[in-house]
């Protein structure tokens, strides 16, 4: 016969041993309190000694005590070594009843498993697929407030989009025009070191005026938008969101759309452009001073930038901005739109606004390069 | 025949695949405050966000004034939207305005009044709530007794016949609670003002609801309908006579069998 055993609290002591019964086969026999401070000793026990008798009869009339953590190990016991609980004592029995009823219906609600990859990727398209249409149907909403509006000047709520186009535009000018100066400088740098090789250090002229008015100068700014005020926009709504404005609203009859994002739109999409044009002047600027460190008098490369820079660089770059602009902003105010419940909700909102903006930008470029290489202007 | 204020009809709600609330049905007669009674997760504010049209229940429907805001859409449901006021129980008031800005918003948004009307109109319902002296403070700048007041404000601003109230008094201290139970009541007896008022405070619910139901999580819905007063004394469920019981001898007229 083995014994195992250990104080219990009380100095009751709880044992656990394994012997035989004439005509039962083995028997593990349980004694003193099952509870927090003496289970967890029990169960090591007993995996051990049931570990060579599997099937054993359960004996548990000496228990003095039984708490959940006990009706755990009564349960660990019947349902992973096969033990039969038949001889236990009646109101042990029931209580382990009622515990594995519970655990079952535990275990039934409990969320459903992690998916496997596979069905992950299925779930990410679909999402993916989601998403989109969500993007699209609420420029739908967006564009449907702003012919509204064009419609009912109230509509427009003129201070409010002030106050939020000097935040997202003047309030910007300092990291726009300092990003865009050194962009200017490290291509004039790098480009005029390639180009000095073939002698033709003076087009680094034209490389920085189409470089920085047509590519850079719109991506750079749309970029830092969608950083300071995609995320902005997308952690204020949030807000709103989690703090039930939004809903008090919508029991008002008030539509989000109008009423908080338009003016968030048209913001971004006016102080976007204005907002590049001064990035291309930093940008263009940082180029010609390079250029002059290097030798070139300001006639000179300022004729070439001049002669290479077409107004159509210039309408493209603007005109992409504008598109920018609206993008990051309409998909901040969605992101806080949708931002979900609970205390990360915002931060998860203004971090996917950024995500999701920048993402936008990017594409929209790639767009921007196919129909203008297509149109050949 | 005077149809009621709002019809509950067999009205579930679920998350997903669980189930909150399962068969519910009632109605709100016109003129009387009604409450919705129950523990924490019992379902009050799910009910109620689908008494307002923030969700749609899963099976069931719900008439505002005999229209259902369940299946309107468009005009329709914005005329719906407009007919009762909602106070949220976090006051939910725009953090970006000012008290009066803010119980001015649906004058502002839904009327064609000039601005100095819309001004007395909101300052009126300022009044009422004992809100003038903060007119011109943002909500960050008041308590949060003061929010809730506020939210009220904003809930009347239209001045509409029904009024859906998320406790309205919890977490507010004992006078300024019993002081807007004075209001509520006072709203409904003079001006005649449906009103559903979901409370676990039940010093609240006996000075002044009429009737209610009391919804339970494990029953996934009503346990109990009537007047509190009498649930209390003769419900014939043992839990809900215990649950209006709770800390009697506190909870104000009606009880104090300790
Ligand atoms: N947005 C939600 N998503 C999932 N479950 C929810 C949501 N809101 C509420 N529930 C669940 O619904 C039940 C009822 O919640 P609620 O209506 O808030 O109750 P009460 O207002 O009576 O405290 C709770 O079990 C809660 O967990
Ligand atoms: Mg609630």
């Amino acid at each position: 016969m083995t014994r195992e055993g250990r104080g219990g609290g009380s100095g009751e002591e709880t044992t656990v041993e394994l012997g035989s019964a004439p005509d039962a086969g083995p028997v593990l026999t349980l004694a003193g309190p099952l509870d927090m401070a003496t289970v967890a000793r029990a169960w090591r026990d007993a995996d051990r000694l049931l570990g060579s008798a599997p099937g054993a009869a359960l004996d548990a009339r000496g228990v003095t005590s039984c708490d959940a953590a006990g009706l755990a190990l009564l349960d660990h016991l019947v349902t992973r070594h096969g033990a039969r609980p038949d001889g236990l004592p009646a109101p042990l029995a029931d209580r382990l009843s009622r515990f594995r009823d519970e655990r079952e219906a535990a275990a039934r609600s409990r969320r459903r498993p992690e998916a496997s990859f596979v069905e992950g990727l299925g779930a990410g398209a679909r999402g993916f697929g989601r998403d989109v249409a969500e993007q699209v149907a609420f420029l739908g909403a967006v564009v449907r407030a702003l012919g509204a509006a064009l419609r009912s000047p109230r509509l427009w709520r003129a201070s409010e989009t002030l106050g939020l186009a000097h935040r997202a535009g003047v309030e910007a000018l300092g990291i726009v025009g300092l990003i865009n100066f050194l962009l200017g400088l490290i291509i004039a740098f790098v480009g005029g070191d390639i180009l000095a090789r073939f002698g033709a250090q003076v087009f680094v002229a034209d490389a920085i005026g189409i470089v920085m008015v047509r590519e850079l100068g719109p991506i750079m700014t749309a970029i830092v938008v969608a950083g300071r005020s995609g995320s902005a926009f997308a952690a204020e709504l949030g807000t709103m969101r989690v703090n039930e404005e939004v809903d008090a609203l919508e029991t008002m009859g008030l539509a989000p759309v109008p009423l908080l994002v338009l003016p968030r739109v048209v913001a971004g999409t006016v102080a976007t452009p204005l907002l590049a044009l001064y990035g291309m002047l930093a940008g263009v600027s940082a180029g010609l001073l390079q250029m002059s460190l290097s030798g070139f008098p300001l006639a000179v490369s300022g004729g070439r930038l001049l002669e290479a820079m077409t107004i159509g660089h210039l309408v493209i770059g603007v005109a992409k901005s504008v598109v920018f602009g609206a993008l990051v902003s309409a998909v901040g105010c969605l992101r806080g739109l949708q931002a979900g419940r609970g205390p990360s909700a915002v931060g998860l909102a203004a971090t996917r606004a950024v995500v999701a903006g920048i993402v936008l930008v990017i594409v929209a470029d790639a767009v921007f390069a196919v129909v203008t290489t297509v149109l050949g202007v | 025949m005077s149809e009621a204020a709002v019809s509950v009809r067999d009205v579930s709600v679920s998350y997903g695949e669980s189930v909150v609330l399962s068969g519910v049905a009632f109605d709100v007669p016109r003129g009387e405050v009604f409450g919705i009674l129950g523990g924490s997760g019992s379902g009050k504010t799910s009910l109620l966000r689908c008494l307002v049209g923030l969700r749609k229940p899963s099976a069931g429907d719900i008439l505002l004034g005999g229209a259902s805001i369940v299946h309107a859409e468009g005009d329709e449901r914005l005329r719906l939207l407009r007919s009762f006021g909602m106070a949220f129980q976090g006051g939910a008031l725009l953090g970006n305005r000012t008290v009066l800005e803010n119980a001015r918003l649906p004058l502002d948004e839904l009327t064609d009044l000039p601005s100095e009307a819309r001004d007395a109109a909101a300052r009126e319902k300022l009044a009422l709530v004992g809100l003038t002296h903060a007119a011109d403070r943002l909500p960050s700048e008041i308590s949060g007794g003061m929010v809730k007041r506020a939210a009220l404000a904003r809930a009347l601003a239209l001045t509409p016949g029904l009024l859906f109230l998320d406790e309205p008094s919890a977490g507010l201290d004992p006078i300024t609670a019993a002081e807007l139970d004075a209001l509520i009541r006072r709203l409904s007896g003079e001006l005649g003002v449906t009103t559903v008022i979901v409370t676990h405070e039940l010093a609240s619910v006996f000075a002044i609801v009429d009737r209610a139901v009391v919804l339970r999580a494990e029953a996934k819905g009503i346990v109990a309908t009537g007047d509190p007063r009498e649930l209390r004394r003769s419900a014939s469920s043992e839990w809900v006579r215990s649950f209006l019981n709770r800390g009697a001898g506190f909870a104000g007229p009606g009880g104090g069998d300790g």
